[in-house]
């Protein structure tokens, strides 16, 4: 279920309160200075919001601004910026900072108040100020660093406004090399949000079936009571080595948390199903995880004590898995005995398990 | 998915792992290419578990397919230095392979911490 919207707060109070709406409003207003720096302005929406002058374009430049110039207010030297060695800038600098711009809009006033963002306590408002520093005094090391930082070690908004300023400097920065799906809507952090996700197995990253709009998607998605099924799903590189699951789990852990979903149920179809597992080991909570077709074994079993059930479904003597060589009956160890229900129907089609008329067959529907 | 395909897909397979005959390697990367998904999975696991054996076929599968995708999801599953070197000559070339060929290096590169 969708938690509340955020409220903007409007100019230098944006600065003065730590809460979810200041932050988000503080990176509104950076990200909001750097369009217009960059020639923008009409790509912000509703700047009187949080309290910016409703015209931007007296912001525009045709040369960024000297680094000298734009920390000057913040009492320190462009070196001391560059290394992050100087003073701290007291909070209340951002404050009287946002009040000059207000005041007298233009390419300096605003350039300082991206610099004295990059100094904020707030992961999200850095990364923001960085995106924007790029517009305002130009790309420059400590810059770029953070951002590496924000698309490395941030969460939700952070991580993605980091990775999308990150691919304007540095398209082929490693940190970019893991995005393997579309990138979070910026209003998708903190959502609370009980929901299913699905993902696919071997080989079959190119299926439509687990997709939104596919026809498994459609089924889960129409089911009553509602799974809540997200989109989009999850995608991993389908590959066939161990190597390529490891990834796949790591990939699914950052996911999860960039997609703000928080304990969801998850369908996974075959190796699909050992990232899942191999997902918890590295701390991925779920409630119910559905395994479709899962070829067993032991060494990818997941860590029991963060998921609350498992629903094992499956044909007899797959023919799938036994190419793999996988076992074809999931007992799991006696401290999690009462934790996973098997529910094996039909014979070899390993693909069955994500058919919905397989499903109607065998009422798999009620046993969730 | 044909039941009675996957079953031949899984009896070819062990063919070439253990004897090497070219007609069940050529069947399986017919599998691979034109199969449904439960049929691709069994040939794509047969020729990953074959390893080198597979991947002068698989070379030659790349430019001979009109998708040469399920063909680089195999190289890359086999991941050895034969299997990357056909990747790379595929990522240089100028075909439909280039692309996920140097994609699929990307995520070997990813796999081992590069």
């Amino acid at each position: 279920m969708p938690g509340p919207d955020p409220t903007p707060v409007a100019g230098a109070e944006a600065y003065t309160r730590r809460d979810r709406d200041a932050r988000l409003s503080q990176a509104a207003i950076v990200l909001s200075l750097g369009a217009a720096a960059a020639g923008q302005p009409e790509r912000v929406d509703r700047p009187d919001a949080v309290g910016l002058p409703a015209d931007l374009a007296p912001l525009g430049q045709r040369e960024p601004v000297p680094l000298e110039e734009a920390v000057a207010p913040l009492g320190i030297t462009a070196d001391e910026q560059r290394s992050r060695s100087g003073p701290a800038v007291p909070s209340g600098t951002r404050g009287a900072l946002m009040d000059q711009v207000v005041a007298d809009p233009n390419p300096t006033n605003a350039a300082a108040l991206v610099e004295a963002c990059l100094h904020s306590g707030d992961r999200l408002v850095r990364t923001a100020a960085a995106v924007s520093a790029l517009d305002t005094t130009g790309p420059r090391d400590d810059v770029v660093a953070q951002l590496v930082d924000g698309a490395t070690r941030g969460r939700d908004m952070a991580k993605d406004i980091g990775r999308l300023g990150l691919a304007r400097v540095d398209p082929d920065h490693p940190a970019l090399r893991r995005v393997v799906v579309r990138t979070t809507p910026p209003d998708a952090s903190d959502r609370p949000s009980h929901t299913a996700f699905i993902t696919h197995g071997t080989f079959a990253p190119r299926t439509t079936w687990w997709r939104p709009g596919g026809d498994f998607y459609t089924y889960l998605d129409g089911l009553t009571p509602p799974l809540h099924v997200h989109d989009p799903s999850f995608q991993w590189s389908g590959l066939y080595s161990d190597g390529a699951r490891r990834l796949a789990a790591q990939q699914m852990l950052d996911w999860v948390a960039s997609q703000g979903l928080q304990r969801p149920d998850l369908f996974a179809h075959s190796h699909g199903g050992t990232v899942a597992n191999l997902a918890t080991g590295l701390g991925l909570d779920l409630d119910r995880l559905v395994l479709l077709s899962w070829p067993v074994h032991e060494e990818w079993f997941p860590d029991f004590t963060r998921v609350g059930r498992i629903i094992d479904i499956r044909v007899n003597l797959d023919l799938v898995i036994l190419a793999d060589r996988g076992g074809q009956t999931f007992t799991p160890p006696a401290s999690a005995a009462g934790k996973v229900t098997s529910h094996v129907n039909g014979w070899f089609a390993h693909s069955d398990t994500h058919d919905p008329d397989y499903w109607d067959r065998h009422g798999l529907a009620a046993v969730l | 998915m044909s039941t009675a395909g996957a079953a031949r897909l899984l009896a070819v397979g062990a063919t070439w792992r253990l004897t090497g005959a070219a007609p069940a390697g050529r069947a399986l990367v017919g599998g691979l290419v034109e199969g449904d998904e439960a049929e691709r999975a069994i040939a794509g696991i047969a020729l990953t578990k074959a390893g080198d054996r597979s991947v002068p076929l698989l070379a030659a599968a790349l430019t001979a397919t009109a998708d040469p995708r399920p063909v680089v999801d195999v190289l890359a599953s086999i991941g050895t230095p034969a299997a990357r070197s056909a990747l790379r000559s595929a990522a240089k070339a100028d075909s439909p392979a280039a692309d996920p060929a140097a994609q699929a290096l990307r995520t070997l590169d990813d796999i081992d911490g590069r």
